[in-house]
């Protein structure tokens, strides 16, 4: 399975839309088998759903992110799990151990969408 | 005047309706007033203790934190543009401003920001870009507006129309929209640029050519009269038309008929002309260059359009109109500009008018990644270190209101020495500006 998520300076960024870098991890069997960078597609958030399909991508982490992005992952069958904030390593290993819902930004709800 | 000593500076930020919180040097949120729990959703309670980018689903925290100049150099920023989103998605527009926050001995020791949702304003301007507007064109100008009004009845008259204005401010859409609003609306509308033909292919293009009128003509070619049988002929830069077919534009507009090149007989002309020039046609007149019985012909009925530099208030207006085009055009989901960028196209004089702004629009979407156009997203010769101004982050002088550009410019730049203990490409630096323009604003100030 792959995940992506979209980062700032090491930590995730704060939206979707801002974000500068997208940290992509292979896990098998709850491990990182695969790690890799790769940067913000140039036209923009309106066009990661398909650039992330493209590349695998079975789950995205990210900060907040507009419904029209949202409903583009969601179309396209790619798991969001919104409103995540802290460091970027913190956050691969609360979701690897499950307590991703320790990482979620004050006032936003942890409601994941498939 | 002071606060009352008994009244806490907290009940007070809480009574103000902009959102107002403050930070610590560690990015920790100290204080948050009620107003900014309002607008974002977030309990105060909840939102102090946290890191500022960890509350703030916003547009500027990833690169453009308006805290960080605050924070890093003692500088407040004002009057910069974003979004916050909601935890529902929705994006609310927000306008905000950042001042250093320092202890007795002056030294910095965290960051206020104030912040406002400009939704009531977004909604009112899209009403009022509603409000005026004919086919593509767009315009709060008093005499734009006035022009629109009179369109219609000038469409549905048969007269010919004389449009004049500078190359950009949009000729060719008056003409197609006096087409469109015209009894004529369901036939052909269409061009000649009479300046960028020489004669001779000019009138055959306008007029056509009949088989062996010259050694190349095989056959019939019908011209852009004929072509507009029914319609409307719009004839752009007819000052540039040469003097022999000047005469027989005359004819045309004086009998309704012409002759092709090489025929025998006229031909019957059911065309409504429309004309256009950026010259002083009355000038040309006066010194030959244009013949005065076909510009009384032309100037029937007469438009002015005025340049884009005299109705700075139609830049918003026509700013979001392009924004809209492009999206469309390109896919994206480009919202608005940034205040700086605002300020950086009032302050420009476009020569090239509305199709320049159209043309930096085009360009700041290809550079523009995000959902706001900030100044690094616009061509080189408008950017402010090209003008030779200091970055937006500069702090802005005490009393400003009353010192004119170059004034502010140069308390920028002595500041930022000051700052920089008299070290001018520290000073360049930190304005973003290059070392020669801080060495001119010096010079131009009588400071050495």
């Amino acid at each position: 399975m792959d995940i992506c998520i979209a980062g700032y300076q090491n930590r995730v960024a704060t939206l979707l839309e801002t974000a500068t870098e997208l940290r992509l991890y292979t896990l098998e069997d709850g491990r990182v088998v695969r790690s890799g960078m790769t940067a913000l597609p140039s036209a923009g958030a309106a066009s990661l759903p398909a650039y992330l399909k493209t590349m695998g991508v079975d789950i995205v982490i990210c900060g907040g992110l507009s419904t029209a992005v949202r409903n583009g992952f969601e179309a396209l069958g790619i798991r969001i799990i919104p409103w995540v904030k802290g460091p970027i390593e913190a956050v691969l290993a609360a979701y690897l151990e499950d307590r991703l819902d320790q990482m979620i930004m004050p006032g936003r709800s942890a409601r994941t969408t498939r | 005047m002071r606060l009352p000593r008994d009244i806490p500076l907290e009940s007070v930020l809480d009574s103000v309706a902009e959102g107002i919180f403050t930070v610590d040097l560690d990015w920790n949120i100290t204080f948050f007033n009620q107003a900014a729990g309002e607008i974002t959703g977030i309990p105060p309670d909840e939102a102090v203790g946290q890191k500022c980018w960890e509350i703030f689903a916003s547009s500027v925290c990833d690169g453009a934190c308006p805290m960080r100049p605050c924070l890093k150099s003692g500088l407040a920023v004002r009057n910069k543009s974003g979004f916050l989103l909601r935890a529902d998605g929705e994006k609310i527009p927000i306008g905000l401003s950042s001042s250093p926050l320092r202890d007795k001995d002056g030294k910095v020791v965290g960051g206020v920001e104030s912040f406002r949702d400009l939704t009531p304003i977004h909604q009112l301007m899209q009403k009022v870009e509603e409000r005026y507007s004919v086919e593509d064109i767009r315009t709060n100008n008093p005499h734009m507006i006035r022009t629109l009004q009179i369109l219609p009845p000038i469409a549905q008259s048969s007269s010919t129309v004389l449009l004049l204005g500078e190359s950009g401010t949009g000729k060719e859409l008056f003409a197609r929209a006096i087409h469109t609003q015209s009894l004529r609306r369901d036939k052909p509308f269409v061009a000649v640029n009479c300046g960028a033909l020489p004669g001779e292919l000019l009138e055959s293009e306008l007029f056509g050519y009949k088989a062996g009128a010259f050694t190349d003509a095989r056959k019939d070619k019908p011209g852009r009269v004929e072509l507009a049988q029914g319609g409307t002929l719009f004839l752009d830069e007819i000052g540039d038309m040469p003097q022999p077919l000047q005469v027989k534009l005359l004819r045309v507009l004086q009998e309704k008929v012409y002759e092709p090149l090489g025929g025998v007989r006229p031909v019957a002309a059911d065309v409504r002309f429309v004309a256009a020039t950026n010259r002083d046609l009355e000038v040309m007149v006066e010194k030959g260059g244009f013949r005065q019985d076909l510009f009384f012909r032309l100037n029937v009925v007469r438009i002015d359009i005025p340049p884009l530099r005299e109705r700075p208030e139609d830049i918003p207006l026509l700013v979001s109109h392009f924004i809209r085009q492009q999206n469309s055009l390109k896919g994206k989901n480009i919202r608005a500009v940034s205040e700086n960028v605002h300020q950086i196209l009032f302050r420009h004089a476009f020569p090239g008018n509305v199709r320049e702004l159209e043309n930096i629009v085009e360009y700041a979407f290809i550079l523009c990644p995000g959902e706001m156009i900030h100044t690094e997203h616009l061509p080189e010769y408008l950017k402010p270190q090209a003008r030779g101004e200091p970055a937006a982050h500069s702090r802005p002088a005490e009393g400003s209101g009353s010192v004119d550009m170059l004034g502010r410019k140069r308390q920028a730049v002595l500041e930022a020495l000051k700052r920089n203990r008299g070290n001018k490409s520290a000073a360049a630096r930190e304005l973003g500006i290059s070392r020669d323009t801080v060495r001119r604003i010096l010079q131009r100030g009588g400071a050495k």
